[in-house]
Formats: structure tokens, C-alpha cells, sequence
């Protein structure tokens, strides 16, 4: 049976050095939903992201992917309820420099197929730079890059971490436009922490945390 | 995309180091492998070479030096005992085998060696072409004896080649035999009399003789030849070593000057298998005590020079080591190198699904590729360049070293592969460790 809310948050605590960067949030987001969390800088928005996404663990509370618990998934339960259902935008973009656009592409999955992996370079408008190292693309390129990377899987729910900070307008719109283009396609969940105030516009959906 | 891809991609991008770990691997894995090549080489003709011969006889000088030159061929005789001293150590009751072997000569560096067909049967070797010896100057050549049948040929003087011919008397081969694996394969085999007549001596004179003089004339003729034999040893004994043959005419001289009547022929040394292993150790102290012949026991001797060149053997083993933990030390810091780079490249993929096993499988995988790469080239370069080796020294051509995969072989590739493994552990588990969240965030 299909749960509701794809992701449930949990009186969602985390703390370094005694110090809380969470304090006890909870919320749902349900399956298709735009969620936007708004926030300053170190209010702990990508800490949000990663405890959601798997790749932190709360100090306590509960986050359930689909019902199921986190805190019931061993380490390699986790990574393959990543690998299988969640993508990844990350702030500064994180792509492997000295892997060409396509292989980076295809790092995603194994059994990837090669034809989607150029449809999607064809895409992004990339075509003639398939085979090119991503450290010689510009910022531009390699941000299309990064977003392809996040979608390609046809992921259930995508994280993007302030997608647009380092852009001007007209690319801060473009990039979003592109995120939803792929999130509407794929009927994904998408999750997107900013301190951006310029992305609001794209959100029905806008949490602030302090 | 696989893994494997993913590792040669990895290590491409990190071109130099990888370069340097692998060719650190290839060169450690060379050396040990060479270095094993020629123990075993040694060691294993060392043993066919010396197969079941416990004694060795000839002129008094070093002991090693009559065990190399008339066992193995790689050293001058002493100088030459009395044709007579064959008959008296046959007689004897320890001794169960006598091989007399007549050295002076050689065609193009092969020896030329004046013997009886028991030398051949002793190495157990047969024909593959041609005949055994019949008559004066028929020579049966070894394998490895670039002459055709029935080829002649005149033997120059000495045991190296020179311009100095015996012409006046030409060998004819008759036989060649087939690869054995000895010292045979090298040499040009004759009878003894052969030998003896084209240096100008006959053992006829001996039987001769026997029926000419009595016993008295006899002794005192030994007696005279023995005083003069010391005395040249004493005076001069370096070049009695490196100029055997004149030695042999010289001796020839006075003692056709004490005796004109009587040349008592010479060979260089007898081969001898004794009946028991005491003998090993009593017929050489009687030999030594009573006469002047030197015995030496070849096991003993080569043990002496073993435990002589082990010094040198080691040091090369050692600095094989030391080659082989700087490969795995090449290997460990061409996987940690800029490791904090790499360890973002690391969570990204965690990051994306990769479980901490595959991470530390891909790691892992970089140090087996290096080494395997390393161990590949090491094998070839080894080949190579133990055959360049061969080709280059001579000894080494001569005895007919070859590359042989023995169990050596496998055991420093089992070790080196087991010490890449270790080395790529450390970076391996650290990788897998990496903390996802601050990496990405970095």
C-alpha cells in the first residue's frame, strides 16, 4: 500500500558539541510535493537536507522514507534506499573533475543506459562536450551537468542544496525552470534548501526554519 | 559504469604516480625474480655438474681450484699429475670409479677434454648424432657446441681461444650428443690418447717403460720428478695456473732431460666415486698425506664457496627487499596521495548510493591494479632481461642458463600481490570511513 507522505519528519533533533543545530521539527512531505525550506545561513538547512536524505543521523527523532523507518535500515539498506530513490543537487556542485560529462553521468547507476545518458546530454545542450573532463566546462555547463546527475535516475525525491546562490537572475531562473521541468516529468518529490528569497516564486510550499 | 571502469579512470588522473608505483613494483619484482633465476641456475648445476663425483684428484695447488676447472670447466687446472697415478688410485680399494680427464686445448672457448667413455656414460648422456669415439682425434662435441658432424678442426692452446693452433694434427667429429643439462653440452670430448699425442706424449711409453727399468730406476725417476714438480710449484705458481700448457711442454723438457729415455705422460685430474661415504673422507687424507696429488671433495669445496658468494647473494636479496617495500610504499602513497581531494570525490559517491564496501572494494582495486600491472611488467622485464644477461656473460651462455618458472616465481608474485593488497588497505578503510555530509559541504 502506497503511504501517503513519502517523507515523515519526527521531532527531528541534531546536535554537535552539545551545541542543537535541529530542534525537534516535524513535518511530512508528501509524494509529487514542491517542499522549499527557507532559512538563513547556519540555520541548519543542509544539515535538514542531509539527515533527511539519510547521509546524517539525527541525534534523536525519527525520519521514514515510505513508512519505513530509518533507524530500522542498516548502512547498506540506507545506501541502496539512496542509490535507488533519492538524486542529488548540491550546492557546489560536487562533480568528479577529472570524469568526462558522460562518465559522470553514468556513475549514477551501473546498468544505466548509454542511449538515456546521451539523450540527456542532448538535453542539457552538451552533445559536442560528451567527452570532455567537467573541470573544463564552464560554472554554467557544469551546474546543467550537476542537475542532470540529480534527475537521471528518475529518482522519487530529489534534494537540491541552494541551487541557485551562485547565480545571477536570469540563470536562477533558468535552472529552476530546468529542475521542474525534469521534477513534473519524473512526478518527483522535490526538496530545496535556500537562503535564496528570489526561488520562493517557483513554491506553492515554503517552510522557514530558524 | 562498472568499477573497474571507475578505477582506470581514477587511476589515469593520478598518471604520474601510478606510473611510479608500477614501474617501483616492476623493477623490485625484476630483481627478486633475476635473483632467483641465477641461484637456481647455480644451484642446479652445481648439483648435475657434480652428480655422484666425491673426489677429485689432481696437482697439488687449491683445492676449489681443481674442483672448478675439472668438474664444472670454469677454472684452470692446478697443473698436471702422472698418467701412473690413474692405475694406483683405481687399485684402490675405497674407490669404486675413475674418470681421468687430459685438459691443455680448446676450439673457440669449448674445452677440449682428452677422456674415457665413462665420462659420458657417468652424465648419462646419449648420441643424437653420429658415433662414439674410436680412434686418436675423433671428438664427440655436447649440444651446445656450435660444430657440425664430422666437421675438422685443430685445437688452439690453453683453455681460452687463442691464435696459438695445433695444426700439425686435426680432430675430426664423429658424434654429437644430446642436450644433458651438464657440463657436457659445452665440451669437445676425445680419448686420452688423443690429447696426449697432440701435446707429443703416448701412454705406450709408460707400458714401455714398466717392461724397461726395474723397480729401482723407477722409484728413483718419481723421486726426481716429484723434487722438480715441488719446486716449480713453489717458484712459480701463478703462471704455472694461467699458463698450463707451457707448463706441460716444460715439464715435458726436464724431464727429457733427467730421463731421455722415459716421458712419463701427464693428464690433469681423475674423477673419482668412492665405494662409501668414509671414503669421502679417508681416500682424500691418504692422497694428501702420501702423495703428491691434491684430493679435494667437492662437496665440501662448493659448500665453502657457496657459504663465500652467500655474502653477496644476501646483500642482492636484501636490497631486492628494500626495492620491494619502497614498491609498496610507492603503491600506499600513490593511493593516499592528495587523498583529501579524492576523499570529496569518495562521499560524492557515497553520497549517491555507493555502500562503504564498494568504496573500499574500489580502492582496494586501485592497489590490485598497480600491482598487477607491476607484477605483468615485472615477469617481462625479467624474461627480458635475464636473457639479455645471458646473451651478454658468458659463463652464463656457456652453461646454458635458461628461465625456468619455478615455485620461487610464485611465491614473489603471491607476496607482492599480497603486499599491494595490504598497502592500498589503510587508504582503502579511510575512504570507506569518509564522512559524506562534510565532505560535500567542503
Amino acid at each position: 500500500m502506497k503511504h501517503k507522505s513519502i517523507l515523515q519528519i519526527k521531532s527531528l533533533e541534531y546536535e554537535v558539541d552539545k551545541q542543537k543545530i535541529i530542534k525537534g521539527n516535524s513535518f511530512d512531505i508528501n509524494h509529487k510535493e514542491h517542499q522549499l525550506i527557507l532559512g538563513n545561513s547556519g540555520s541548519g538547512k543542509t544539515t535538514l537536507l542531509n539527515l533527511m536524505s539519510g547521509l546524517l543521523k539525527p541525534s534523536s527523532g525519527e525520519i521514514l522514507f515510505e513508512g519505513v523507518k530509518y533507524s530500522t535500515l542498516n548502512e547498506n539498506n540506507l545506501d541502496s534506499l539512496r542509490a535507488e530513490n533519492f538524486g542529488f543537487i548540491f550546492q557546489k556542485l560536487n562533480l568528479i573533475e577529472y570524469l568526462s560529462i558522460k562518465e559522470n553521468l553514468a556513475l549514477v547507476k551501473d546498468k544505466l543506459n548509454s542511449c538515456d545518458v546521451e539523450k540527456m546530454i542532448g538535453e542539457l545542450g552538451l552533445s559536442e562536450k560528451i567527452n570532455q573532463e567537467v573541470k573544463n566546462l564552464s560554472f554554467g555547463e557544469a551546474q546543467r551537468v550537476a542537475i542532470a546527475r540529480g534527475v537521471i535516475n528518475n529518482p522519487k525525491v530529489i534534494f537540491a542544496d541552494e541551487p541557485t546562490s551562485a547565480l545571477d537572475d536570469s540563470n536562477t531562473e533558468i535552472v529552476m525552470k530546468m529542475i521542474f521541468d525534469y521534477v513534473n516529468k519524473n512526478n518527483s518529490t522535490l526538496v530545496v534548501c535556500t537562503h535564496d528569497d528570489r526561488v520562493k516564486k517557483f513554491f506553492s510550499n515554503a517552510m522557514v526554519i530558524k | 559504469m562498472s568499477d573497474l571502469n571507475f578505477v582506470l579512470l581514477s587511476l589515469k588522473s593520478r598518471f604520474s604516480s601510478t606510473i611510479l608505483a608500477i614501474l617501483l613494483t616492476t623493477f623490485g619484482i625484476s630483481i627478486s625474480i633475476i635473483l632467483v633465476q641465477f641461484e637456481n641456475h647455480i644451484k642446479n648445476r652445481l648439483n648435475n655438474d657434480g652428480k655422484k663425483i666425491d673426489i677429485v684428484v689432481g696437482a697439488k695447488g687449491s683445492p676449489l681450484q681443481i674442483v672448478l676447472s675439472s668438474i664444472y670447466h670454469i677454472d684452470l687446472p692446478t697443473g698436471n699429475i702422472p698418467f701412473s697415478s690413474l692405475k694406483t688410485i683405481s687399485e684402490d680399494q675405497l674407490v669404486e670409479k675413475v674418470i681421468p680427464l687430459a685438459l691443455g686445448d680448446n676450439w673457440k672457448n669449448n674445452r677440449i677434454v682428452g677422456t674415457t667413455h665413462e665420462y659420458i656414460e657417468h652424465y648419462g648422456a646419449k648420441l643424437d648424432k653420429g658415433r662414439n669415439w674410436r680412434k686418436v682425434f675423433e671428438v664427440v662435441a655436447g649440444s651446445s657446441v656450435k660444430i657440425n658432424l664430422n666437421q675438422e678442426f685443430s685445437g688452439s692452446h690453453g683453455l681460452v681461444d687463442s691464435n696459438n693452433l695445433h695444426d700439425h694434427e686435426k680432430y675430426r667429429v664423429v658424434g654429437i650428443l644430446k642436450p644433458t643439462g651438464t657440463v657436457l653440452d659445452r665440451l669437445l670430448l676425445t680419448s686420452l690418447r688423443s690429447v696426449l699425442q697432440i701435446h707429443g706424449q703416448d701412454i705406450k711409453n709408460i707400458e714401455q717403460h714398466n717392461h724397461k727399468h726395474d723397480t729401482h730406476e723407477h722409484e728413483e725417476h718419481k723421486h726426481d720428478k716429484h723434487e722438480h714438480d715441488k719446486h716449480e710449484h713453489q717458484l712459480d705458481e701463478n703462471k704455472h695456473k694461467t699458463d698450463n700448457h707451457d707448463h706441460h711442454n716444460e715439464h715435458k723438457d726436464n724431464s727429457v732431460n733427467n730421463n731421455q729415455s722415459f716421458i712419463e705422460p701427464e693428464i690433469t685430474s681423475l674423477l673419482i666415486t668412492t665405494k662409501s661415504p668414509i671414503a669421502n673422507i679417508n681416500l682424500p687424507r691418504s692422497i694428501n698425506k702420501e702423495s703428491q696429488l691434491q684430493a679435494a671433495n667437492p662437496a665440501f669445496e662448493i659448500t665453502r664457496l657457496s657459504a663465500m658468494l652467500g655474502l653477496g647473494s644476501k646483500s642482492f636479496k636484501l636490497l631486492s627487499i628494500i626495492i620491494m617495500l619502497i614498491a609498496v610504499l610507492s603503491i600506499f602513497t600513490g593511493l593516499a596521495s592528495n587523498f583529501e581531494n579524492r576523499l570529496r570525490d569518495l562521499a560524492i559517491l557515497r553520497a549517491i548510493g555507493y555502500s562503504k564496501a564498494r568504496v573500499f572494494k574500489i580502492i582496494s582495486l586501485e592497489g590490485i591494479i598497480i600491482v598487477i600491472f607491476g607484477i605483468i611488467m615485472g615477469l617481462c622485464s625479467s624474461f627480458l632481461v635475464f636473457n639479455f644477461l645471458v646473451d651478454m656473460i658468458a659463463p652464463l651462455n656457456n652453461s646454458n642458463a635458461k628461465f625456468k618458472f619455478s615455485i620461487d616465481i610464485f611465491i614473489i608474485i603471491f607476496l607482492v600481490f599480497l603486499a599491494g593488497l595490504f598497502a592500498a588497505l589503510f587508504p582503502a578503510y579511510k575512504g570507506a570511513k569518509v564522512s559524506v555530509a562534510k565532505q560535500i559541504a567542503r
